[in-house]
């Protein structure tokens, strides 16, 4: 095993179990869309909302793609595999988790401008909005795959994941929203940019490794 | 030919939920080895693996390989190592062909295609895993050691769910690799009709 032949193995193997990113892209679009049908879906009061409105629909369906990112490993004996092939787990780790976020986030960034439009996003946010998708995605994603490690093992872990990683999401979701705010009302944006940066740096040191410590402590 | 290798396990105890095991277990192989690891179910043959690979912390007791502690050189040691575990270790949603080719990425189209052949799965080259019998993706995952230049197999219930042809197969694949030098380990219900082993016992 190499980890150009691991991280074509995961490509194929999402491609082939594509449903599972299928399904959270469709959820992404049903919160979008329902969303405005069900509060008001005049431009007076989407303008101002929707980037907040497409930044928490990205971050549920990252939660649901990211749910059972191990579980099938976990149960088939290849996460067993990974920990003893001499391959470094936390770069394996790292190679999954970006076979997943450029599985889900290209569709979703693709569909972005087309939602950001739906909802009356201004055009001149519409570069904030997918530059904060794109600096805050890959956190959402390295959060995620720890407290999917973590209960990897548990039969109904799936609640007890999203309550564990859910306010570290927070954080994420709170600078990206201020960012799209701040370019919508003059204000300055680059520290909240960075700030999201920082936040998914952090997470791209501290996760494959907090991950890898979960996983081999689930696989005994 | 494998360059030599030692594998010494020194006095080890592994806990396991409740209980202590292995009691104590001492054995020391050489490449050229194969050592049998037999017990009643729940002795620790797997636990034994497991504690092996670093997958379960010791107690107490040692493990060196190449005189090295496995505490500290354990990367060294998984590079030399293909583990068969009871579960296939396989992605089910990949083919057979694309599993083996994710485990053997060096190996050519042509040696895996003859060993799919020997192995009788060369008519299911291109079907996922998934859609295979418990016996067919057994095959599969020993087809890895067909296709594994590693020295040191750990083998763990390998003959399960293999019908007697396969069996011969393999004892003849593993006389292959002692006598190129390779080190064996084997958890196995089954007595080794074919070759000479080393018996290692555990008790509960």
């Amino acid at each position: 095993m190499t980890y150009f032949s691991f991280f074509k193995a995961e490509c194929l193997a999402l491609f082939y179990t594509k449903q599972r990113v299928v399904n959270a892209l469709l959820f992404f679009v049903m919160v979008v869309v329902l969303f405005p049908l069900g509060i008001d879906p005049s431009a007076e009061f989407l303008s101002p909302v929707a980037g907040g409105i497409i930044w928490c629909a990205a971050a549920l369906s990252v939660v649901i793609s990211v749910e059972s990112m191990y579980k099938e490993s976990y149960l088939d004996g290849t996460l067993t595999q990974l920990i003893v092939s001499g391959l470094s787990l936390p770069w394996l780790i790292l190679i999954k988790v970006g076979v997943y976020w450029g599985a889900m986030m290209l569709p979703l960034l693709l569909l972005t401008p087309v939602f950001a439009q739906m909802l009356f996003l201004p055009s001149d946010s519409l570069f904030m909005l997918l530059a904060t998708l794109l600096l805050g995605t890959p956190g959402l994603f390295l959060i995620g795959s720890i407290g999917a490690a973590l209960t990897v093992s548990l039969r109904q872990g799936a609640m007890l994941m999203v309550l564990l990683i859910l306010p570290f999401y927070f954080p994420i979701i709170i600078f990206s929203t201020a960012a799209i705010k701040a370019m919508q009302l003059g204000l300055p944006y680059g520290g909240l940019l960075a700030l999201l940066g920082a936040i998914s740096l952090l997470a791209l040191v501290v996760s494959p490794v907090m991950t890898s410590l979960c996983i081999k402590a689930s696989v005994r | 030919m494998h360059s030599v290798a030692t594998l010494t396990i020194s006095d080890l105890w592994v806990e396991r939920g409740e209980s202590d095991l292995l009691n104590g277990l001492s054995f020391s192989a050489r490449s050229g080895d194969l050592v049998h690891i037999t017990g009643a179910n729940g002795a620790g043959k797997s636990t034994f693996f497991k504690a092996l690979l670093g997958l379960l912390p010791i107690l107490s007791g040692s493990m060196t390989f190449n005189g090295e502690s496995l505490a500290q050189g354990r990367h060294r040691f998984l590079n030399n190592v293909l583990y068969i575990a009871h579960s296939a270790g396989l992605n089910s949603a990949l083919s057979v062909l694309e599993n083996l080719r994710w485990y053997a990425p060096d190996c050519t189209q042509d040696k895996i295609e003859q060993v799919l052949t020997r192995l009788s799965l060369a008519a299911f080259s291109e079907t996922q895993l998934q859609a295979l019998s418990a016996g067919q993706v057994r095959r599969v995952a020993l087809a890895r050691l067909w296709l594994s230049e590693k020295q040191i197999w750990l083998l763990d219930e390998p003959f399960t769910a293999l019908d007697q042809t396969l069996i011969g197969l393999l004892e003849e694949k593993m006389a292959a690799h002692v006598a190129s030098g390779g080190m064996i380990i084997l958890a196995s219900h089954l007595p080794l009709a074919n070759l000479p082993y080393l018996q290692v016992e555990l008790s509960p």
